[in-house]
């Protein structure tokens, strides 16, 4: 691990071990299930959604916060992890204990939530760079907009829901087990019987974070039901993406028209 | 021969040498244990071909799992072998070197590093000299001793190391013994004065931050060493000692 | 003078307390071990360590401490050492205390006692069941703290094989063999302490370790050092059977209330646990009221041997008696004795808590080894505890504590004397050795190179000669019949007879040993080169103790020969005219025996002479009486 940047790794080995920790917890977590809820609110009609998103985005301050509070401590938490993904060597086929499958599985989950985060940015938030209209020009029609990144926009919408399955289940357990390995690590869970315990709960946590997130996923991939004005959103934006040389500065006072 | 024992055994005759595996078959008796067998193959060093062989080295010593010798792998385990009942293991019986520390030849391995560690952070509860001053320790309860003896059980056998995910040629990771011996020695009524010390040792590169929580080191403890409570613990003292630096210094 | 340097040969409780001594007075010491020191034998001693505390209730005393001692060693222990041994018990524990052994505990928190054989009081402190690992720990500890502080040099992996003496046949120093690469160094010292242990290995299977050869003592027994009282060795009553190793199933189990019975009918065929109460022989509790289960260790084994090869009462007929502790709740079980009954299960494969153990005596502790002289102090009567006499053996510069020295025990050793002898000669022999340094007028520094180039030469010599040999005898074969012999004559009964037959075993086999040739000739990490070596100095300590015991006859402790027994006449106690005339040939008999039977070797076999014992303390005015 000390291979890259022998110095500061390892003089703060301690210290970045604890951040990472920490990161993965608060903001990361915490980020996580604010992201699953206001997802989810796609369950509850379109309309519901692109309030809550139109809330978000109308925040003060909106990217300083985004880069203090998500980019920052994400870049964090993924580049440490490589590090520390490293250093393991893998041993379970020997040592096939639960815990040792959790050590493990945290490993694989990591990097899969590493590439699906990357994904994920790419395919919202970082569109723009290959000339998709920015998420915020899609007010006030998020709900709209989203349906179509899924179904309409460079793969099939199968073989972006199976990433987002895949994406969302490796998410919430690395963040479900990462809050278990943060009370050891921390030392607030320290003996067994209450590491069991913790597990337990972390374990409901896991399922009800996965379908959480599914149930966003089938909101925002299936549901037809119309909206006020949805339809009129859905082939606003529709023929937005479809004119992919459009100037990026022009669109969102199209979408207001 | 009718009944036999069957031993497959990874051999290496030095440091430097490619290993090889060599196979071996005695005659059965009841209530033989993986060295007791080794002891017989000393007197017959005779392979499956029929060739005499330098007998295979180990290291061995108590024959009763309290002294830490003969760790290696039997049948994949990392273990004491003096304790593996032939009778209880499937044969061929394999036989390895553990694979986390340098081989001196065959199963006998240096465990020189693990000794070294436990310098390192300061495993012991300081004394103003070995003299009698007319006075025992600060009394313990009888529910800290309980948890103080399991530690203290620890042979320094390396089991722990082998089985860690963590422990390797090229990770500076102390390793899950060394946590239990920690906890052992600041949970002392006066060993606990140096705690700091001890803590600041697993606070250095290569300390506590190299668990990954793999909690295999419990497992595969031959002496059922509680060693994830002592992580956990040490998890603890140490978040507590961190703050202790940022805030009151 | 130059910087002086210490070399401690052995890293159990006694090497490990003198380097500490030595390191705390500020030398710089090289402690040698065939491993590393923290998987000693001294970590197989499982009940405790006595030391008077009267926590009981008991009002017991230091004085029953020391009559204890000296009474279960049948008065042949030199008594100054024994008193300041006891006197210094309670000091040395707190000491371990406050090195942090995990002593176990009164619900008040303070360091709880035991039962143990051979005494009446509870004056045994433990941790656990592995009281021994917990001790040797604790000091191992405290060693490392001086090897991480560049005071201690520990050179793990090295065997020793003989002293360097110079022309005045004075110390100098130790070649050893670095186990690893095969070659041979010598190593310069101003001061030289043994503390190599026991020597169990020669009967072959015994409780010790696999390393407890005795080969060092033998070493410098045959460079010079005077060998004690070789003839006691004792066999502790209780073992597991094994290939490899008697097990040790502890005192402990008695002391907590553990029973030794056979069935009352010869060749009882049901098990142990299906034989109703009323058809159970307690046969040490018949025979010994006052102590029962807890008789000293050499009356329990002679019962034992008694009733199974005498009154063919042994379990299936077998030389077996059964270790009872079912009646015992488990959760009392677990947390007195879990670590030694779980070893019975993992070895034996039978649960111990609803079965009664098999078990049978097994040779257990030497309590002959190097002659050791001590300094007694003529105000108090005991050891001065600061003087280069102690432990101090015959050849000059050369100390000897532990297990391989002789002093304490006498004829039989009480248990739990074990830990506290090892730990307090080890920290006498520190102080003497220090003591010797303060007067030593000439260092080894001045001891020309040739002196050590000889020795390393001659060393080498041997090695070479043993691995250019072919076709000769293998080493395990010569002591498995080593252990043969002494296990067939040399055990808990011995008769003349049968020990001139040892005598003559031995002595072919000593010859046959000069012809061992090695399976293994390499030069890397050879384990046949000093296996050989040590089956070859197992014979000729082997040859010490079985000429001793011929030599004595007499019965005294741990040795016993049916033809010279003084019977207690039965029924009758002090007083009555027959038991007077029975303690007045008790004492005829001491007059001609009560002496330390000392060995030297000649390149004809051991020479014995007889020195005078200290018995300032208690003179020995009544036989033991165990009834």
């Amino acid at each position: 691990m000390t291979d890259t940047t022998p110095g500061l790794l390892d003089r703060y080995q301690f210290q970045l071990r604890r951040l990472h920790s920490l990161s993965g917890i608060v903001p990361i977590g915490f980020f996580l299930l604010f992201h699953l809820l206001t997802n989810s609110t796609a369950f509850l009609g379109a309309e519901r959604y692109d309030t809550h998103v139109q809330q978000i985005h109308d925040l003060p301050w909106l990217p300083v916060i985004e880069f203090l509070f998500i980019f920052l401590p994400l870049a964090f938490h993924g580049i440490l992890g490589i590090a520390i993904a490293w250093q393991g060597k893998l041993n379970v086929r020997q040592y096939p204990y639960m815990d040792n499958w959790r050590y493990t599985l945290q490993r694989i989950t990591a990097w899969i939530t590493l590439v699906f985060v990357a994904i994920h940015l790419l395919h919202f938030r970082f569109a723009y760079w290959f000339g998709v209209p920015e998420y915020a020009s899609a007010h006030p029609y998020f709900f709209a907009f989203t349906q179509k990144g899924f179904l309409h926009l460079w793969l099939p919408a199968w073989l972006w829901i199976c990433m987002y399955v895949i994406g969302v289940s490796a998410a919430a357990f690395h963040f479900c087990n990462g809050i278990v390995t943060f009370c050891i690590t921390w030392g607030i869970t320290v003996g067994v019987e209450s590491r069991k315990k913790l597990s337990l709960v972390a374990g409901v946590l896991c399922i009800v974070l996965m379908l959480w997130g599914f149930v966003s996923l089938y909101a925002l991939t299936t549901m037809t039901r119309p909206a006020h004005g949805a339809a009129e959103a859905a082939r606003g934006s529709e023929q937005r993406i479809s004119t992919p040389y459009m100037a990026r500065h022009e669109t969102p006072s199209a979408a207001r028209e | 021969m009718d009944k036999v024992i069957h031993f497959k055994i990874k051999r290496q005759d030095g440091p430097n040498s490619q290993p090889y595996w060599e196979e071996f078959k005695m005659p059965y008796a009841p209530q033989h244990n993986v060295i007791s067998a080794l002891l017989y193959l000393r007197e017959h060093p005779v392979n499956t071909r029929g060739q005499r062989v330098a007998p295979v080295a180990w290291e061995s010593n108590c024959m009763e799992e309290v002294c830490g010798a003969c760790s290696m792998l039997v049948n994949g385990v990392p273990r004491q072998a003096c304790a593996a009942l032939v009778d209880d293991l499937e044969q061929p019986i394999v036989l390895e070197p553990l694979t986390k520390f340098p081989i001196i030849r065959d199963l006998a391995v240096d465990r020189q590093k693990m000794f070294d560690a436990l310098i390192r952070v300061k495993a012991w509860v300081p004394l103003d000299g070995s003299q009698d001053v007319h006075e025992p320790a600060p009394r313990i309860s009888p529910a800290d001793q309980a948890l103080r003896y399991v530690y203290s059980r620890c042979m320094t056998c390396g089991c722990c190391m082998e089985a860690c995910p963590q422990y390797h040629d090229h990770s500076d990771f102390i390793g899950p013994a060394l946590f239990g011996q920690v906890a052992l020695h600041n949970s002392h009524p006066t060993g606990g004065f140096f705690k700091a010390d001890r803590l600041h040792a697993l606070m250095d590169p290569g300390g506590i931050a190299g668990c990954g929580n793999a909690q295999n080191c419990f497992k595969v403890c031959p002496k059922d060493i509680p060693l994830t409570h002592a992580i956990g613990e040490l998890g603890r003292q140490t978040t507590v000692q961190w703050l202790r630096d940022l805030l009151m210094k | 003078m130059a910087k002086q340097r210490v070399v401690v040969v052995g890293g159990g409780l006694g090497g490990l307390w003198a380097t500490l001594r030595l390191a705390e007075a500020g030398h710089s010491v090289d402690l040698f071990s065939m491993f590393q020191v923290k998987r000693s034998h001294s970590c197989c001693a499982q009940g405790g360590i006595n030391a008077v505390l009267d926590i009981k209730g008991q009002h017991d005393s230091i004085e029953q401490h020391i009559t204890d001692t000296i009474k279960g060693g049948d008065y042949l222990g030199d008594q100054p050492p024994i008193k300041t041994m006891c006197q210094d018990a309670p000091g040395l524990v707190h000491t371990y205390d406050r090195m942090g052994v995990t002593f176990s505990r009164t619900p008040e928190g303070i360091m709880d006692q035991r039962l143990f054989g051979g005494v009446k009081n509870r004056r045994t402190c433990f941790a656990g069941a592995t009281t021994g690992a917990q001790l040797l720990y604790g000091i191992d500890e405290q060693v490392r703290a001086h090897e991480g502080g560049g005071r201690v040099r520990k050179l793990e992996f090295w065997e020793f094989l003989s002293l360097v003496l110079d022309d005045q046949g004075v110390c100098r120093g130790v070649a050893a063999l670095n186990v690893r690469n095969m070659k041979v160094e010598t190593f310069r010292a101003d001061v030289v302490l043994l503390a190599t242990g026991g020597a169990g290995l020669i009967w072959g299977r015994s409780t010790m370790s696999t390393n407890c050869t005795g080969a060092a003592a033998a070493r410098a027994y045959q460079q010079g050092a005077k060998f004690a009282n070789g003839e006691f060795a004792q066999f502790h009553p209780t073992a597991m059977k094994g290939h490899d190793k008697l097990r040790l199933m502890s005192e402990a189990c008695r002391g907590e209330g553990g029973r030794i019975w056979v069935p009352r009918k010869a060749g009882d065929t049901r098990l142990g646990r299906d034989i109703p109460e009323n058809e159970r022989f307690y046969f040490l509790e018949e025979w010994y009221p006052a102590y029962g289960n807890t008789s000293p260790r050499d009356v329990a084994s002679r019962a034992i041997v008694r009733v199974t090869r005498h009154m063919g009462l042994g379990v299936r007929g077998q030389d077996i008696v059964y270790l009872d502790l079912t009646h015992k709740s488990r959760e009392f079980l677990e947390a007195r004795l879990g670590g030694i009954l779980d070893m019975y299960q993992t070895f034996a494969g039978v649960d111990p808590y609803t079965n009664p153990m098999e078990v049978f005596p097994s040779m257990h502790y030497t309590m002959g080894g190097l002659w050791v002289g001590f300094d007694k102090d003529g105000q108090t009567g005991g050891m001065a505890r600061i003087s280069p006499k102690n432990h101090a053996t015959s050849v000059p510069g050369l100390y000897a504590c532990g297990e391989c020295d002789f002093a304490y025990h006498g004829a039989n050793r009480l248990g739990a004397n074990s830990l506290l002898s090892a730990s307090f000669s080890g920290r006498v022999a520190g102080d003497a050795a220090a003591a010797y340094l303060k007067n030593l007028k000439s260092g080894c520094d001045k001891v020309p190179d040739s002196v050590y180039d000889a020795e390393r030469q001659r060393q080498a010599e041997i090695n070479q000669a043993l691995l250019a040999r072919t076709g000769g005898e293998n080493a395990s074969t010569l002591h498995h019949q080593l252990g043969e012999l002494m296990q067939q004559y040399v055990f808990v009964e011995r008769d003349n007879a049968g020990l001139d037959k040892a005598l003559a075993g031995i002595a072919e086999l000593k010859e046959r040993g000069r012809k061992i040739s090695l399976d293994d000739k390499g030069n890397w990490s050879n384990q046949s080169l000093p296996w050989a070596r040590q089956v070859q100095d197992m014979i000729v300590l082997g040859e010490v103790m079985t000429k001793c015991a011929r030599l004595r006859d007499e019965c005294r402790g741990s040795h016993y020969k049916a033809e010279f027994e003084l019977k207690q006449p039965e029924g009758k106690f002090a007083g009555d005219p027959e038991y007077e005339a029975y303690t007045e040939k008790w004492k005829a008999n001491n007059e001609r025996w009560l002496k330390h039977s000392i060995a030297t070797h000649t390149p004809a076999g051991p020479q014995v002479e007889y020195w005078p014992v200290d018995s300032s303390v208690m003179p020995p005015t009544k036989p033991r009486d165990y009834r």
